[in-house]
């Protein structure tokens, strides 16, 4: 029965109307054959599971920080450690430790840009000392990796102390998703260099970045993901507050013997470095990087990504609050 | 005889409701999609060997070896080389970029880059430059405007900016970086750069030479501030920045004067009363430091955040007495 406002249809209108119904149906099929994928994106793995990082801190040992003034990396590191208590409060025998340096930039150690080998050395050392097992190092670099980790002289250091250098390779990333992200979705994340991982070190340089403002121990996990990551610095400070989300580290070293005050995060001249001697060794990556914006002349609140990171519990911007240990760590430094 | 359907208030609402659900469903598919296509994708970034299209032009100097293929990158790509800095050069007119390294042949270890960066006109390759010049920059006996800086040295040509990058200050690589730097100028195409000096936008003596800068966009922080110049000069024994920026019409530089004192008053500055003899000069307190903003013509011209107003004031009496001398105030320097 035809509804009140209308007259029944004629025939001719109904052959009119399935016509233009047919016609409507047809283009919407073939926009969808034309636009439709038969393949999905390779992903280089099948169907891919996702994977989630493990928490590697030590609940008792939360919120720790020292502060190291010196000059020599190797010595204020052994002093910043033995300072929380040595280097076996963090490492047992029988440890498998990951070492995520910075190596993102195919320059020289004198640059800054990235993780100086000194530190390197040392740490793998200081792992190896407490009874590890294995100790790896790993990035997945801004450039090419083989000249990285060779120019930058992580890679020597690495093997010349006796850890494995693990660089990133297509099949070594798995899709992670960080709860409630809006960037970490089904993102690769350079997974190979955790399996059979205990422990987590995270050790960076002070540096300027002219997105993020700085690039510290928490900006040091974006050479942890794969794909296009560089769109996401249109919201890095989004990003790094994901970042701190998703890696919860044994702990950090933050190097600030010297600090990349301008022109980062690639540098280029040295005098794009002021001595700051001090380096910061903590459990608490929002702590340590709080105090290095310091070293760049900045206040915390200068760096939004530090209050991000905070709310999702990774730690606090009132570095402070901790009562870090300060100590002088040789007389080359100021102290 | 057929007739018209005319739909219901309720049927059109139902249809228009139905369309956005579509439209919705849409949209989430594309961002859903999008988000796995970046996942997928490696960054661009070239690695060694791959084609570098023109790549830098063959100026090796005795006593140099190649130590790694050229790269080359393009706006898509920078950021594979240079990461977050790539939008300082993205949002300054960039290009492209040509780079390789280089060793001396009898140290292998003493090697460099050189970033050969295509910037499009002069202007945005001095804009790089100068926002980018070292506080401690050697002058250089060098044409042009260039300088070193440690380890490394900085020059421009033509709508090209080249930075050499070493990985010593040891003094044979210096020098190796002065013939390589000196061989590429030689033949990278460009007439000189129109490189503005500090006399063409901010006149008189106290400016610190070398400090000449150009900011290709949101200078202090304010997005209408682009192509604004600056320039550090002292005045009664005062550190100050001046700055300058050039409309394309009254009209323009009229709205941006009103539109940067909103801006300021919207952070919290507070407008002062001028001067007698400066009745159209601007000036704000802006947490205790003044910013004094002056129209002359199609220009824009003023002092960023002067800790010592009456220097401040002085300054700017200098200024407005030199523009009115310059031949045309209006469209600036050359």
């Amino acid at each position: 029965m035809a509804p009140a406002d209308q007259e029944p249809w004629s025939r001719r209108v109904f052959l009119a109307r399935a016509v233009k119904a047919g016609a409507t149906l047809a283009a919407a099929s073939a926009a969808a054959a034309w636009w439709h994928e038969r393949q999905a994106p390779d992903r280089g793995e099948e169907e891919e599971e996702t994977v989630t990082l493990p928490d590697f801190s030590i609940p008792a040992l939360r919120g720790l920080m020292a502060i190291v003034e010196g000059s020599d990396r190797a010595v204020c590191v052994r002093r910043g450690i033995e300072a929380l208590g040595g280097i076996n409060r963090f490492i047992q025998p029988g440890d498998r430790v990951l070492l995520k340096v910075n190596a993102a930039f195919a320059s020289a150690p004198g640059i800054g840009a990235t993780t100086h080998p000194a530190l390197v050395t040392c740490l793998v050392r200081l792992c190896y000392d407490a009874g590890a097992t294995v100790v790896r190092v790993t990035d997945n670099p801004i450039n090419d990796p083989d000249s990285c980790f060779r120019l930058t002289g992580i890679g020597q250091a690495a093997e010349e102390s006796g850890a494995r250098l693990v660089l990133p390779r297509p099949g070594a990333f798995r899709p992670t998703t960080v709860p409630g992200g809006r960037f970490l979705r089904n993102w690769p994340l350079l997974h190979e260099p955790f399996s059979g991982i205990t422990k987590l070190i995270g050790v960076a340089p002070v540096k300027d970045h002219f997105r993020s403002g700085a690039s510290m121990t928490l900006k040091n996990w974006y050479g942890l993901l794969g794909g296009r990551r560089n769109l996401f610095h249109q919201d890095v400070h989004g990003l790094i507050r994901e970042l701190a989300q998703m890696v919860r580290p044994t702990f950090v070293v933050l190097d600030g013997i010297q600090s990349m005050r301008t022109n980062g995060p690639t540098g280029g001249s040295f005098d794009d470095l002021r001595p700051t001697h001090t380096l910061i060794v903590s459990t608490d990556g929002v702590a340590a990087d709080a105090f290095g914006a310091t070293l760049l002349g900045r206040r915390a609140a200068d760096l939004p990504y530090l209050g991000l990171a905070a709310a999702t519990g990774a730690g606090t911007v009132d570095y402070e609050s901790l009562r870090p240990r300060r100590l002088a760590a040789d007389t080359g430094g100021r102290a | 005889m057929s007739s018209v359907h005319i739909p219901g208030r309720r049927e059109t609402a139902a249809s228009f409701t139905l369309l956005a659900i579509l439209a919705l469903i849409a949209a989430g598919i594309w961002i859903v999609h999008r988000q796995a296509v970046l996942a997928a994708e490696p960054e661009r970034s070239p690695g060694p060997g791959e084609p570098a299209g023109s790549g830098l032009p063959s100026v090796l100097p005795d006593g140099l070896v190649v130590l790694s293929p050229p790269e080359a990158f393009d706006s898509s790509s920078l950021s594979g080389k240079i990461d977050g800095k790539a939008d300082y050069y993205l949002t300054s007119g960039f290009v492209a970029l040509h780079c390789q390294r280089f060793a001396q042949k009898d140290s292998p270890d003493a090697w460099f880059e050189v970033y050969l960066y295509k910037m499009g006109e002069p202007k945005n390759a001095f804009a790089v430059f100068s926002g980018q010049r070292r506080e401690s920059a050697e002058t250089l006996d060098f044409p042009g405007q260039a300088y070193r800086s440690g380890n490394a040295l900085f020059f421009l040509r033509g709508s090209y900016y080249v930075e050499l990058i070493a990985c010593s200050e040891e003094p044979s690589l210096r020098a190796a970086l002065l013939r390589y730097a000196t061989g590429l100028r030689s033949v990278l195409e460009g007439d000189e750069p129109e490189s503005p000096t500090e006399e063409d936008f901010f006149p008189g003596a106290g400016a610190v030479k070398g400090s000449l800068t150009l900011s290709a966009s949101d200078a202090f922080g304010f997005d209408g501030f682009d192509g604004l110049w600056t320039l550090s000069i002292h005045q009664d024994n005062q550190p100050l920045l001046a700055f300058a920026k050039p409309c394309a019409s009254v009209e323009e530089a009229v709205a941006l004067a009103e539109t940067y004192g909103r801006h300021l008053l919207s952070i919290g500055a507070k407008r002062l009363p001028p001067p007698e003899d400066l009745p159209d000069l601007e000036m704000y307190d802006v947490f205790g430091q003044r910013e004094l903003v002056v129209r002359t013509g199609a220009r824009l011209s003023g002092i960023h955040e002067a800790d010592e107003e009456a220097a401040a004031l002085a300054l700017i009496r200098r200024m407005l007495d030199s523009i009115q001398h310059t031949e045309d105030p209006a469209h600036g320097p050359r």
